[in-house]
């Protein structure tokens, strides 16, 4: 293995003396507050909660739903438990059954995430070989008084819509 | 005598079968339609090797070896055959793993894995076929993800020699079938599941249950019956279920079941599930019932050597008299692997010197105060009147007895049994802690 040797920074006077660094950091700061101070509208903080954020685009992970497919509307997921196998919280639960509608052979019966074990790091979607969950719901704030309010089941997935254009499972 | 494949010595005998040297030493060799049980049938071309001074490849299950054999399993020229064989067996494949419980210990994924990883050339269509059709006995076909390797018409055609399966159609079309009408029905048939490689025969039974790498294993015996085939217990415990045994598979053993059960044993798993919800006694309750003259103990015959010794050494110190008789049932057994006594230890019974005449047994019983039945079927749930009867049990049984206590049963406790053939097998305990003691260790309580 090559071996990469990086020099260290810092070693002049003028850099062990701090001075000229200090001063063209308040450079900076002092430029955005007088900005701010002439025009306090520019400002990007938000006032949460009393002020919803405004850039939620349907890439930002939010709480997960479960889609559906086109052709009927009924659930996308086969049950095949990769989103579990993935998921390094070990929040989701499966059970599978066998599916009698001729569409496919196998679906959950039960579907629980716990979203207070989920650390939201979006591998249930990436290992997810049907388009079958997702994070495009948008919902960054999910609030309740019991642990169990916040398990949420196949039928609260489900009933989640998304903020993309792809409400449907895209998978074939 | 000794033979070079890729390079490296391997040690065999002048007309040895290739692939099972290969087999026996833990090399790479792909196959689907050979099978250690079943032979070869070389229709698959999946062992392609290729042999010094030899123009084409050869199937490595059809090669017997002989002085000077070199064999390469590597070259770049063999990897593409195999590559290309692997492409026509999965051209119509529906590729649908993600239903299919076989995902996991499936060859066509490892294969696919190891040596395939190209981009179908399918133009057309894919051909249909019919899936998951009950073929009957537990068994589900999925046509469209069979490689026609023929092990499971082979099983039927050979082995049980009931004939139920065959492969119809040709070419593209060629699927497994039964007869129109028909069904797959013999008293082995789930081995089929196991046999077949890849998906197209799977378990009703375990359908859909869970997904095999989350499963464990424990090497086992089966105590369905004397024979003592011998499986893996597949079980697990997870976040969201408790401990549970899901199925139990064939352990290949060339001396006993080679890679068969019989239908029932494998279905013996259930036995391993049923919970025990009622309260146990206490271990000095026992001991007060133990100062009672006329006692008698009645000993499973399927209980392993260490737990029958356990047994009479406490009968002995505790002036009990003890008898174990045999489970026999004359409609189970068959020529083949499934014997008339349906218990896995009676041979250890004979060999500690326990008492299994009946008849002496009877007498006995009419005059004892106090009955301690250590999981014999025979007195489960039988009601005895005027008698104090204590059960050391590994199932449920209905509560209205002096003393119950629940005891671990062959999957939580190791021991060693003795099958019909003299032969003396190990099985051992799954990982998981019985919530339930070990026989063992309450009779030492009881010293
Ligand atoms: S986002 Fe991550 S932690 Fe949450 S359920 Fe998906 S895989 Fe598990
Ligand atoms: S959500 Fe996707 S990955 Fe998870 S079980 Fe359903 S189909 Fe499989
Ligand atoms: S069903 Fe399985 S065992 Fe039978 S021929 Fe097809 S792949 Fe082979
Ligand atoms: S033959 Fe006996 S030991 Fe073998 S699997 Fe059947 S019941 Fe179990
Ligand atoms: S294993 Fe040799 S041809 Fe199938």
């Amino acid at each position: 293995m090559g071996i990469k040797v990086v020099h260290r920074h810092g070693n002049t006077f003028k850099e062990k003396m701090y001075i000229s660094a200090i001063f063209s950091g308040m450079k900076t700061t002092l430029k955005h507050f007088s900005t701010n101070l002439k025009d306090a509208t520019q400002i990007p903080t938000v006032c949460y909660p009393d002020e919803k954020p405004t850039d939620i685009t349907p890439r930002y992970r939010g709480v997960h739903r479960l889609t559906h497919r086109k052709e009927d509307n009924s659930i996308a997921c086969v049950a095949c438990f990769m989103c579990a196998t993935a998921c390094p919280s070990n929040c989701i639960d499966i059970v599978a059954m066998a599916r009698e509608d001729g569409l496919d052979e196998k679906m959950p019966k039960v579907f629980n995430i716990d979203l207070l074990e989920c650390v939201f790091c979006g591998y249930c979607v990436e290992a997810c070989p049907c388009d079958a969950i997702r994070m495009d719901s948008g919902i960054y704030s999910v609030v309740g008084e019991t642990r169990e309010e916040f398990i949420y089941d196949k039928e609260k997935l489900l009933s989640i819509k998304g903020i993309s254009k792809e409400e449907y499972s895209l998978a074939k | 005598m000794k033979i070079l494949i890729d390079n490296a010595e391997v040690e065999c005998k002048e007309g040895d079968l290739l692939i099972e040297v290969m087999l026996k030493n833990a090399l790479e060799i792909p196959h689907f339609c050979y099978q250690e049980d079943l032979g070869a049938d070389g229709n698959c071309r999946m062992c392609m090797v290729e042999i010094k001074g030899q123009k084409r490849p050869q199937i490595a299950c059809n090669t017997f070896v002989k002085e000077n054999l070199e064999v390469s399993t590597i070259s770049e020229n063999i990897k593409e055959v195999k590559r290309s064989i692997l492409e026509l067996e999965l051209l119509n494949h529906p590729v649908d793993c993600a239903i299919c419980d076989q995902a996991g210990e499936c060859k066509l994924q490892d294969y696919y894995m190891d040596f395939g990883l190209y981009d179908s050339h399918l133009s057309t269509p894919k051909t249909k076929k019919g899936k998951h059709i009950d073929l009957g006995s537990n068994v589900m076909l999925d046509q469209e993800r069979c490689v026609l390797c023929t092990r499971c018409v082979r099983f039927t055609s050979n082995i049980t020699k009931t004939n139920e399966l065959g492969i119809i159609g040709r070419g593209d079309n060629s699927r497994v079938a039964v007869a129109p009408g028909h069904e797959l029905n013999n008293p082995y048939a789930m081995n089929v599941v196991e046999l077949c490689p890849v998906g197209a025969l799977t378990s009703k039974d375990f359908r859909f249950k869970q997904r095999v790498w989350f499963l464990d294993s424990t090497k086992s015996i089966c105590h369905g019956c004397s024979r003592g085939c011998n499986i893996y217990i597949d079980y697990n415990e997870t976040k969201y279920s408790a401990e549970k045994v899901h199925r139990f598979r064939a352990r290949r053993n060339n001396k006993i079941n080679k890679s068969f059960l019989c239908d029932y044993g494998r279905l013996s798993y259930k036995e391993l599930n049923e919970n025990f919800n009622a309260d146990v006694s206490h271990v000095k309750d026992l001991k007060e019932l133990l100062k009672d003259e006329k006692k008698l103990a009645l000993v499973s015959p399927s209980m392993s050597l260490q737990q029958l010794q356990a047994v009479k050494s406490f009968c002995k110190d505790n002036s009990v008299e003890l008898f174990s008789l045999p489970y026999i049932d004359e409609n189970f057994g068959d020529e083949w692997l499934k014997t008339n006594d349906m218990s896995a230890n009676f041979n250890g019974v004979k060999e500690l010197g326990i008492n299994y005449d009946e008849d002496e047994f009877g007498v006995s019983l009419q005059e004892a105060h106090v009955v301690i039945n250590f999981d014999h079927k025979y007195l489960k749930n039988r009601e005895l009147k005027s008698k104090k009867v204590v059960h050391f049990t590994t199932s449920h049984v209905d509560s209205d007895y002096e003393l119950i206590f629940v005891i671990a049963d062959f999957a939580h406790d190791s021991g060693t049994i003795i099958n019909c053939d003299g032969i003396r097998q190990d099985f051992y305990a799954t990982k998981y802690e019985s919530q339930n003691s070990r026989l063992v260790d309450i009779l030492e309580e009881l010293k």
